[in-house]
């Protein structure tokens, strides 16, 4: 579980993050909305750890800390290029104490969700395709067996067979994870979401932080059309 | 342990599939330690410890400089590559703290620079005739040196961290070294100020061990400067960390 409350970040005087607060609990997966710049890549990366707010702070379950997360960054520069899609796969899952039994245990778990892992698993990670990246390392994050998965634009670069793949991951994940990933993807993110939340000008913009799927929708053609918010 | 050593696996690895990078590190040592050797480098230390086989105590101090150099330049470069490729996320949230999990990088390192150090010192037996130094006090304090030089290393990974580039800094330093540590004949005056550094100790050590005169506490001398060295490192990389998460530096590379 993570709980964000009144967080607030500042780059160079410009406010990004305003007093956001949320409440991501394991089995959901939330989501953070709105358009570029808005401030959804800083929020994950203030819960990650690698950034720290000028106020507010980040909670997190009983007996959970920094070090049960998992980050899967945007674009494809998540593991190491000159390894094997096998070898990154156990490091991630090593890097968080796993021993080599737990690892096979849950790759065998996570293997139906991922069938493309036997056939690249040997293959340096380099020599995947942008969307197979995408892919494996959110494979990664599932083996690693961490408390909380954060994704920044997971569904980037996948064709429309690798989404809807993704969608069924994504709901294996939050099995045993708290997932909060930030999207552009708004049909995904309403197939996936348990709660989508809408950040815009540094706040988030609903009602006790949550947001139902219609009532999003709505905010989101609202805020295209230049609508009030 | 086993993140450490999943780590040193990992980078070598890597470094056999970017063999490029392991070949030019042996020519480049192989061609500055020939270099010395003609050049009759080194002829001071046999008056200084009394022998007439200079060529090997010049050898052995430099196997001792080209390891604190993979010791001092193994960090930081490393961070630099991974906060631009993304797996610095991977390690930021690991069981361990990042300067545990960099020691694997450097185990990696030390046992690539080994391979060349070995292959310096068969090559220059044959040729003129060095001797082979396989003593367990000898490799003990290369060992102990190594690790403090780390330290330095996390120093520099934490400038590295803050200031982003600090490339230069790295070559300067490791050159500075070849000359102020004894590993090149260097005056009493300089050694006396860069005893504070581990080879300086670990140069007088390994040489005096073969010619029989070191000392019991100057290998405690060196055991206490490199505990010193990698404890104010691993502080001083903690310092930066958490400054560069404040700036945000670690996501502006």
């Amino acid at each position: 579980m993570v709980q964000v409350n009144q967080l607030s970040k500042s780059f160079n005087s410009v406010r990004i993050l305003n007093g956001v607060s949320l409440k991501a609990p394991c089995g959901e997966v939330t989501t953070i909305a709105g358009p570029n710049g808005i401030g959804k890549t800083t929020m994950l990366n203030v819960i990650c750890g690698i950034l720290y707010p000028d106020a507010g702070e980040v909670k997190f379950g009983e007996g959970e800390s920094y070090r049960d997360i998992f980050t899967v960054l945007s674009g494809d520069r998540n593991l190491y290029a000159k390894n094997t899609v096998k070898e990154n796969v156990q490091f991630a899952a090593v890097l968080r104490g796993l021993r080599r039994d737990e690892i096979q245990k849950n790759i065998e778990k996570y293997l139906p969700y991922f069938p493309l892992y036997e056939a690249l698993e040997n293959k340096l990670y380099e020599k995947l395709s942008f969307g197979q990246k995408r892919l494996i390392t959110i494979f990664a994050a599932a083996v690693s067996g961490a408390k909380i998965i954060l994704m920044d634009e997971p569904t980037e670069g996948l064709d429309l067979e690798h989404k809807k793949q993704l969608a069924d991951i994504m709901g294996a994940l939050k099995k045993d994870a708290a997932v909060i990933l930030t999207t552009h993807d708004y049909e995904f993110s309403v197939n996936v979401s348990d709660h989508i939340l809408f950040l815009k000008d540094g706040s988030i913009v609903s009602e006790n932080g949550k947001l139902g799927r219609e009532e999003f929708l709505k905010l989101y053609h609202g805020f295209y059309e230049g609508g009030d918010l | 342990m086993r993140i450490i050593l999943q780590e040193c696996k990992m980078d070598l690895l890597r470094a056999v599939r970017y063999r490029v990078g392991m070949i030019s590190d042996l020519v480049l040592f192989t061609v500055l330690l020939v270099f010395f050797l003609i050049s009759d480098t080194g002829t001071s230390f046999g008056e200084e410890y009394g022998t007439g086989d200079y060529k090997t105590l010049l050898l052995l101090g430099y196997v001792a400089w080209t390891l604190s150099s993979a010791a001092i330049n193994t960090v930081a470069p490393q961070i630099s590559g991974e906060v631009q490729r993304g797996t610095f996320f991977l390690k930021i949230n690991s069981r361990i703290p990042m300067q545990f999990i960099y020691f694997g990088d450097f185990l990696a390192a030390i046992a690539i620079q080994s391979v060349i150090a070995i292959i310096c010192t068969v090559g220059a037996h044959f040729i003129w005739n060095t001797a082979f130094v396989v003593r367990p006090d000898v490799i003990a304090a290369l060992i102990v040196c190594t690790i403090g030089m780390y330290g330095i290393g996390l120093i520099i990974a934490g400038f590295q961290l803050f200031f982003k580039r600090v490339g230069s800094l790295v070559f300067v330093l490791q050159l500075g070294l070849l000359f102020v540590t004894d590993t090149l004949p260097t005056s009493g005056s300089i050694t006396r100020i860069t005893s504070i550094l581990p080879l300086t100790r670990c140069n007088a050590i390994i040489r005096e061990a073969l010619t029989g005169t070191a000392a019991a506490a100057e290998y405690i001398g060196l055991l206490l400067c490199s505990a010193v060295c990698f404890a104010v490192g691993y502080a001083v990389f903690e310092i930066f960390l958490r400054m560069a998460k404040k700036k945000g530096n670690l996501l502006m590379y």
